[in-house]
């Protein structure tokens, strides 16, 4: 009994320091890819940056990119959700 | 006569000092166990003078380009920022467990803003750090890219390193972003 004991004090003691050993986790140290956040831009006054500066023409770039990705796929779904209405309708009409 | 003898003895000694050195196993290699001033000083002007004469003849194209800054910027955050840092962070586990510590680029250290105000230094400055990325540093953490990634990605890392001190965080957010 008394070893039962001793094993399960000594199993909870190992669970609980391998559990605290999580900071240097090798998933912890992988990047995920992030999306840019290109709210900054919005808030920025570009009238006084230099319009030639290659950072905020690359800030643009990216973050143009990012909205024309946005607006195909609104517009992929508008038409999408327009074909789904217009077959519901034909649908009624029959 | 004489000279031929004292030479012939001093090399046997450097030999047999050179053989204790490497198979007694006394030189420490521990990383956390700073190299002494004159050795660190030594090491360091080897790594100097071999890198800018290696990279001395290197043509630096232009740099002032978005999508490069777009390109290094990504290639960047993924393959150099968890040793050399970005705007905003001070340290990581690989800057403070390397040895030596890894240059941190994302501030502007005296050296460099001396060198910014001059476009030769700046230019002599992207030689080299085309030419370390590309070639890596021996034993020092350093890898070779330019076994893996070709040129036009390299000075792309370049023009990214140039701008690096400059950029605010949120910058840096949206530059190495992927979409």
């Amino acid at each position: 009994m008394k070893n039962v004991s001793k094993i399960l004090l000594t199993s909870i003691l190992t669970v609980g320091i391998a559990a605290t050993a999580t900071a240097h986790d090798a998933k912890m140290h992988m990047k995920k890819p992030q999306k840019a956040d290109c709210t900054v831009m919005d808030k920025m006054d570009k009238d006084k940056m230099m319009k030639k500066d290659p950072v905020l023409m690359a800030m643009m770039k990216k973050c143009m990119k990012q909205k024309m990705g946005k607006m195909k796929l609104q517009h992929k779904e508008m038409s999408e959700k327009h074909n789904h209405n217009e077959g519901a309708e034909e649908g009624q009409h029959h | 006569m004489n000279i031929i003898k004292t030479l012939l003895v001093l090399a046997i000694i450097a030999v047999i000092g050179a053989g204790t050195m490497i198979y007694s196993g006394i030189v420490n290699v521990a990383a956390d166990e700073p190299h002494s001033a004159m050795v660190y000083w030594m090491l360091e002007q080897t790594r100097e003078n071999s890198i800018a004469k290696a990279s001395k003849d290197i043509k630096v194209p232009n740099l002032e380009d978005a999508d490069l800054l777009l390109s290094g910027g990504a290639d960047y955050n993924f393959m150099c920022a968890s040793c050399h840092l970005q705007p905003g962070q001070k340290e990581s586990d690989m800057s403070v467990g390397l040895y030596p510590s890894p240059p941190n680029f994302a501030v502007e250290n005296d050296e460099h803003s001396h060198e910014s105000n001059n476009n030769e230094d700046k230019s002599a400055e992207a030689k080299k750090h085309f030419w370390v990325i590309k070639h890596g540093i021996k034993a020092s953490g350093m890898p070779a890219w330019g076994k893996t990634h070709d040129d036009k990605r390299i000075w792309a890392m370049v023009a990214f390193i140039q701008k690096l001190p400059e950029l605010t965080p949120e910058q840096y957010q949206i530059l190495t972003a992927v979409e």
